[in-house]
């Protein structure tokens, strides 16, 4: 995965799902092709906790190789903490759904590994989300534990319950274990990579750039490079400020300011008397500097909100842009 | 190192703890097969398992996945195969639906019942040497006409030499001989006078045109029966076929078993319990070689006295009410016999004797009861059965047993993953059965999914670019640029 692919919209939110959705339906896939092409080196009690083991170990896999790869760690590393994320997935998994088998014991029904019945086998989902939850978050020291672990379950039950509809019921076809485990895969690295971490806010920095025709396009980054909170004035003022405007088009020698506090939230101030807007869709913001007000007004600003500076015939206009934080 | 080893080491001791042997898996499937389990027999019946197996009975590289188990979930159909060996050897036999007792999970599969549907389907056909002999019935009804004025024995003549039935007993690439009875009271006689295997077309075509006839008399069908099996085979002009060639009997009567004018229903029960009895010794007789012990077809020519009436080939205890229903007590001759046939007793014989029943009125009907009881043998068989896919979501026990011809018993147990699924068998239009599809189906699946989610990803990226090159990239046009073009 590459930051610059991704930009700062709703895709970044599903971007990791698609790579451990990804993960999920090649490791069906080889399972699969293990089974029926080479033929199957276990017994039918293991094909449960094989193809659990095999899609919560990818897609544990999958979710840490995607973080490591946005952070752009070592390869050494990013493959080692991939690898433990993995094993320790499959690990758990079988383990668990190992357990799971001996608690159901000598059942007459559950104790039958060829029954094709969510009823028995609830308790094999529950313990592969379990693990696939905890493999990446050991890997990532702990951190968002209570996350991970309703994110493992949420997994679970949501890949359980499509693999029980497809099988059972007539919505698809009925009693055709091919599209309903191709699908519970699915649903496994989808509903994972989508809850369990997604891409941060802190891998982007946020940018004013200008959009009227004199200076068009240049920009300056709002962030400073320690992340601590940091303040960037705009206006015509010849020196000491962070991005010059002409007076010609309505900018003022003190005329806005964009901050970043130190959790990254943003937010532009109107430091001038004059005109000074900001826009967004459906919303328009007027940050005139008010003299009865003990401090200048201020709002937050997300990427793509654009500032107006000026009116009637001299007027600039200023975006905000949220950017890889590469691209400094 | 020592780290990634610790990891390990549990992970592997998992899945060799995991690696038993629940079954032979089957190849192309998510299912696994246990070996057959065999009843005790003189005849094997030997279902593949696993492609050894299958070559292990003679079936070509090109048949192998006609061998091989095929479960598919998706239509709910079973496939299996099997050959009936003596000795290890095929055995071969005209095995049909009528002949296999299908048991799923101990359910009995009968065909057109609740849906399900049965096909046994013979491969590799082969020729044997056969000896048939045909008892065709001489008694006086036979001299009978129909609506149409044609009498009964001339249309068994006709049937008996239309070409196709002339062909199934003279196949040209195998030996085979015929041997013409005619029954009627006491013991019966050779069509033309001589007892002789008769080995060309023409020369049969010949003797039925010419000498076979009808003559006066009661219907002696169970004796007639009873010497085809006993006596006649020890005859030397008989006997001496009985080496190579497999005999198979075929009797034809257009009535009932009536030895005495007096005779009633119900005095054919014991007679026919002393026949079935007969028949079974013979038919068990460890003495005789499997291949030359009798096998006993019977045709009818008419309309059963009662539909309602069946042959219970399990048992050979026979109870008037069996055979008669409510006719116990009324005469055979002149009076029951113009109702009808006996259809209980044909079946009953048949049944016993390893043959199947034809009940028929008609020539074509009769030619194809002939050609049937002649039918070619087959190597080896599949079975293809649809319960339904709700049947086969857990492991599930297949039994055949072959009811006809000989007793054999053979079960496997088949095991198809509770967890997933090789793609769905496909069904080219107009078949009735699915047959596997090639893995490569799962591409289809896998590769247009992954295209999407790959496309997805980049698609973010692209419809912001492009969003923003048709929008927001440009310089934006202000009223102050617009003022100084004015000026």
């Amino acid at each position: 995965m590459n930051i610059f692919l991704i930009p700062y919209s709703w895709i970044r939110h599903i971007h990791v799902a698609l790579v451990t959705t990804s993960a999920a339906l090649l490791a069906w896939w080889a399972v699969l092709s293990w089974f029926v092409l080479l033929g199957p080196a276990w017994s039918a009690e293991w094909d449960g906790p094989v193809l659990l083991s095999a899609v919560s170990g990818a897609t544990a896999g999958a979710s840490l190789l995607s973080e490591g790869s946005l952070r752009r760690a070592p390869p050494l590393k990013l493959f080692g903490k991939m690898l433990a994320a993995a094993a320790l997935a499959v690990l758990l998994t079988i383990g668990g759904t190992w357990l799971w088998g001996v608690m159901l014991g000598d059942h007459p029904d559950g104790g039958d590994p060829t029954l094709v019945s969510l009823r028995y086998e609830l308790g094999a989902f529950m313990f592969a989300g379990f693990g696939c939850a905890i493999g990446p978050l050991v890997a990532r020291k702990g951190r968002g534990w209570l996350n991970h672990l309703l994110s493992g379950f949420a997994t679970a039950m949501a890949a359980a319950a499509v693999w029980h509809i497809c099988s059972y019921t007539q919505i698809i076809r009925g009693n055709d274990l091919f599209l309903a485990s191709a699908l519970m895969s699915l649903t496994w690295g989808a509903v994972f990579g989508l809850l369990t971490w997604g891409i941060p806010d802190s891998l982007y920095a946020g940018w004013v750039r200008i959009l009227s025709p004199t200076r068009f396009a240049r920009r300056i980054p709002i962030d400073a490079q320690d992340g601590t909170p940091k303040e960037r004035f705009i206006g015509r003022w010849v020196r000491g400020l962070d991005l010059w405007l002409p007076h010609q088009e309505g900018a003022q020698e003190l005329h806005i300011s964009v901050a970043v506090d130190d959790k990254q939230r943003y937010a532009a101030r109107g430091l001038s008397l004059y005109p000074t807007r900001v826009l967004r869709f459906l919303e328009k913001i007027d940050l005139r500097y008010d003299p009865r007000r003990p401090a200048p007004l201020k709002t937050r600003i997300h990427s793509g909100d654009r500032i107006e500076i000026g009116d009637g015939e001299s007027q600039c206009v200023v975006e905000f842009l949220m950017l890889p934080k590469e691209e400094r | 190192m020592r780290t990634w080893l610790l990891l390990l080491a549990p992970l592997l001791a998992l899945l060799g703890a995991g690696c038993g042997d629940s079954g032979n898996a089957i190849r192309g499937t998510t299912a696994r097969v246990s070996p057959p389990v065999q009843e005790e027999g003189e005849v094997e019946l030997a279902i593949h398992t696993t492609e050894n197996a299958c070559r292990g009975s003679g079936i070509s590289e090109e048949n192998l996945d006609l061998c091989l188990p095929f479960v598919d979930r998706a239509s709910g159909e079973v496939r299996l195969s099997f050959q009936p060996r003596v000795g290890g050897l095929p055995y071969l036999l005209p095995i049909t639906r009528d002949h296999l007792d299908i048991f799923h999970n101990k359910r009995t599969v009968t065909h057109g019942r609740d849906g399900i549907e049965v096909e046994v389907i013979g491969h590799d056909p082969r020729r044997t040497p056969q000896l048939f002999i045909l008892m065709i019935d001489g008694s006086g009804s036979m001299a009978e006409r129909d609506e149409e004025g044609v009498r009964r024995i001339d249309k068994v003549r006709k049937a008996l030499i239309s070409r196709s039935v002339v062909q199934s007993f003279f196949p040209e690439d195998i030996t085979t001989g015929v041997v013409l009875m005619s029954f009627t009271e006491g013991k019966p006689q050779p069509v033309g006078g001589e007892l002789e295997v008769i080995q060309s077309p023409d020369a049969f075509k010949q003797r039925v045109k010419e000498d076979l006839g009808i003559s006066s008399g009661y219907t002696y069908l169970y004796e007639s029966v009873r010497y085809a099996i006993t006596d006649l085979l020890k005859e030397e002009v008989i006997e001496s076929w009985l080496d190579d060639a497999q005999p198979t009997i075929i009797v034809l009567t257009d009535g009932f078993n009536n030895e005495s004018p007096a005779d009633m229903c119900q005095d054919n029960a014991p007679r026919l319990e002393s026949l079935l009895a007969e028949i079974q010794r013979v038919r068990n007789d460890k003495s005789l070689a499997i291949r030359s012990r009798p096998s006993i077809f019977t045709v009818g020519l008419g309309k059963p006295i009662s539909r309602k009436l069946e042959a219970d080939p399990e048992s050979t205890r026979v109870a008037p009410k069996d055979i008669c229903g409510k006719w116990g007590g009324v005469r055979i001759d002149g009076v029951l016999e113009k109702k009808g046939i006996d259809k209980v007793s044909l079946d009953w014989i048949a049944g016993v004797g390893g043959g199947a029943s034809f009940i028929q009125q008609d020539t074509r009907g009769l030619g194809k009861a002939f050609q049937g009881a002649a039918a070619e043998r087959h190597s080896w068989f599949e079975v293809r059965y649809r319960v339904g896919g709700f049947n086969l979501r857990r492991a599930f026990e297949t039994t055949l047993r072959l009811n006809s011809f000989v007793f054999a018993e053979s079960s496997v147990n088949i095991q198809p993953s509770g967890w997933l699924d090789a793609p769905p068998g496909e069904r080219p239009e107009g078949a009735r059965w699915a047959s596997a599809a090639p893995y490569s189906r799962t591409a289809l699946l896998v590769m247009p999914i992954l295209g999407g989610l790959v496309g997805l990803a980049f698609f973010g990226a692209a419809w912001l670019n492009t969003r923003r090159a048709i929008s927001a990239r440009k310089p934006v046009k202000t009223r102050s640029k617009t003022a100084k073009k004015k000026k």
